[in-house]
């Protein structure tokens, strides 16, 4: 661990769906301790609860269809707390933009609902749209930009109110192989420039090792943490997949998921 | 270039389509030697039409205006009033449980029926006409609102409340945004429905400015000439009304990119 206070705590979190009365438990016994500008990914089967631990961190979770046990500490604070001081960016699978908005107004929005200035906004924006490579694409609006270009509009918009934690799930799923990997560099510029705490969930067994320094691996419903990888590489890792110990770790988590298939 | 060349044949065809119905209008009736009670021809009603203009008596025109100002304002009042209960509607359940049976009910209402006993209430004049033109209306307004938020992607709001944006805020950034092309394909239906609404509800008024009166009046009296020409004008206006909204509905979804989305 390279920081001794750890930002997220879980402790003991579990959740059940509630809705339709099914009862279902989703996650159970969840503990996970995550230090200030560390970045990890979550990996599991399909429909384990990963995104749901990111809607628990944020505290988005729908409360009327799912009853959620444990504690949820983000800097010291509640979530609920933690979501009301902006502590935490959320990237969703769908880049979400506002169809109506440009690209420079819909990075604009989180500061506009906080309320603030213009002055202060643009500046605040240039220096975003520098940051994601977009400085060009200001007055464009989101059909006029590829996915790859709209989900970056996304994690500028999430980085714009400069939350300490960024949650994303799945932002790259629906791009191709090299966009994604294009992303995925990028990511890694952003958090290291940013100096953000990221937790990440992802499908790609390859995306979680090459991005993150910690990968957790969920066992299915309801979900546990089977283990959590330590990856060990040094950033940059453009050259990592000329690395065996890259494959050998992919495929250790790989058989950790395929045993529970 | 292209699209405008392919405007103006499709005019010309319109045009010359509508030129032909008229003809042969006129030659049937010449032919089969129908009473100008049952069916005038269309060169007098053209006469009449033309006779109130140069005579610059214009009543028919004057009333026309009387009615369609009424409908403009039921319009209007309709628009307002059914956002504001579908925005009630979506986010006050009790509200939605006690009134939504009740404004279903509105759209059962056959409006001349309805009419007297709205107008023992009002009285015979202008707030009647108003009232009924609105109760008649209101209800595509409301359902619309109501249905585009509910069907509106989750990820919207919970990305809101990440920033911890009130509900105001939500409103005015997401909801009415959002709710603008849907509200305009309701509002180009209701264009056309409040000016009929305005006519038919004159007739069992005591308005006697509206060209629904006169319509109704000339019908009576068998000056059936007086119908028809009430009648091109009640289409003429209609169209003209049909055409500003269609314009302002293409224009807004070109403008911010609704259209692609």
């Amino acid at each position: 661990m390279k920081k001794a206070e750890p930002q997220i705590i879980l402790d003991q979190v579990g959740i059940i769906y509630n809705d339709y009365k099914i009862g279902l438990q989703a996650l159970t016994d969840i503990n996970l301790t995550i230090a200030p500008g560390e970045f990890i990914s979550i990996v599991g089967p399909s429909g384990c609860g990963k995104s749901t631990i990111l809607k628990i961190i944020s505290d988005i979770l729908d409360l009327e269809t799912t009853v959620l046990k444990g504690k949820v500490t983000i800097l010291g604070k509640t979530a609920s707390e933690a979501r009301q001081a902006r502590n935490v960016g959320f990237v969703f699978q769908k880049p979400t933009l506002l169809q109506w908005r440009t690209v420079f107004q819909n990075i604009a929005l989180p500061l506009e609902i906080i309320g603030i200035s213009k002055s202060e906004r643009f500046q605040k924006i240039e220096n975003l749209l520098k940051l994601v490579h977009l400085e060009k694409y200001a007055n464009f609006h989101p059909d006029q930009l590829s996915g790859g270009m709209q989900q970056k509009v996304s994690i500028a918009r999430a980085l714009a109110y400069d939350p300490p934690i960024l949650l994303m799930d799945e932002p790259f799923a629906a791009l191709d192989e090299l966009g994604r990997r294009q992303l995925n560099d990028e990511l890694i510029k952003i958090w290291q420039k940013t100096k953000k705490t990221i937790v990440f969930v992802t499908h790609s067994i390859e995306e979680a090792v090459y991005l993150s320094e910690r990968v957790v691996i969920l066992s299915k419903q309801p979900a546990q943490i089977k283990k959590i990888e330590t990856i060990s590489f040094p950033y940059p890792r453009k050259t990592i997949f000329n690395d065996l110990e890259f494959f050998k770790a992919i495929t250790n988590i790989r058989k950790l998921l395929e045993n529970e298939e | 270039m292209k699209q405008t060349l392919k405007n103006i044949i499709t005019l010309i065809i319109l045009i010359s389509l509508f030129g032909v119905s008229i003809y042969i209008w006129e030659e049937l009736v010449i032919k089969y030697q129908i009473p100008k009670r049952i069916l005038p021809q269309p060169s007098i009603i053209f006469v009449y039409l033309s006779n109130e203009i140069i005579s610059g008596r214009l009543t028919l025109i004057t009333k026309a205006m009387e009615s369609f100002r009424d409908a403009l304002l039921g319009f209007i009042l309709a628009t307002f009033l059914g956002v504001l209960l579908g925005l009630t509607l979506f986010s006050k359940e009790n509200f939605r449980i006690i009134f939504a049976p009740f404004i279903f009910i509105t759209q059962l209402l056959p409006v001349p029926a309805f009419a007297p006993v709205v107008a023992a209430l009002f009285g015979y004049g202008m707030i009647t006409k108003i009232f009924i033109i609105v109760l008649f209306t209101i209800f595509p307004v409301i359902n619309t609102v109501e249905k585009t938020i509910q069907n509106y992607p989750q990820q919207y709001f919970d990305l809101f409340q990440t920033y911890h944006a009130s509900y105001q805020m939500i409103l005015k950034k997401l909801i009415i945004p959002a709710i603008i092309p849907n509200l305009l394909i309701t509002l180009k239906i209701l264009t056309t429905a409040s000016i009929v609404t305005s006519i038919i509800a004159e007739l069992p008024l005591t308005i006697s400015k509206g060209i629904g009166k006169d319509l109704y009046n000339s019908f009576n009296n068998q000056i059936i000439v007086r119908v028809w020409a009430s009648l091109v004008i009640i289409t003429i206006f209609s169209l003209l009304a049909f055409y500003c909204i269609n314009n302002l509905e293409t224009y807004i979804l070109r403008h911010y990119h609704y259209e692609k989305s």
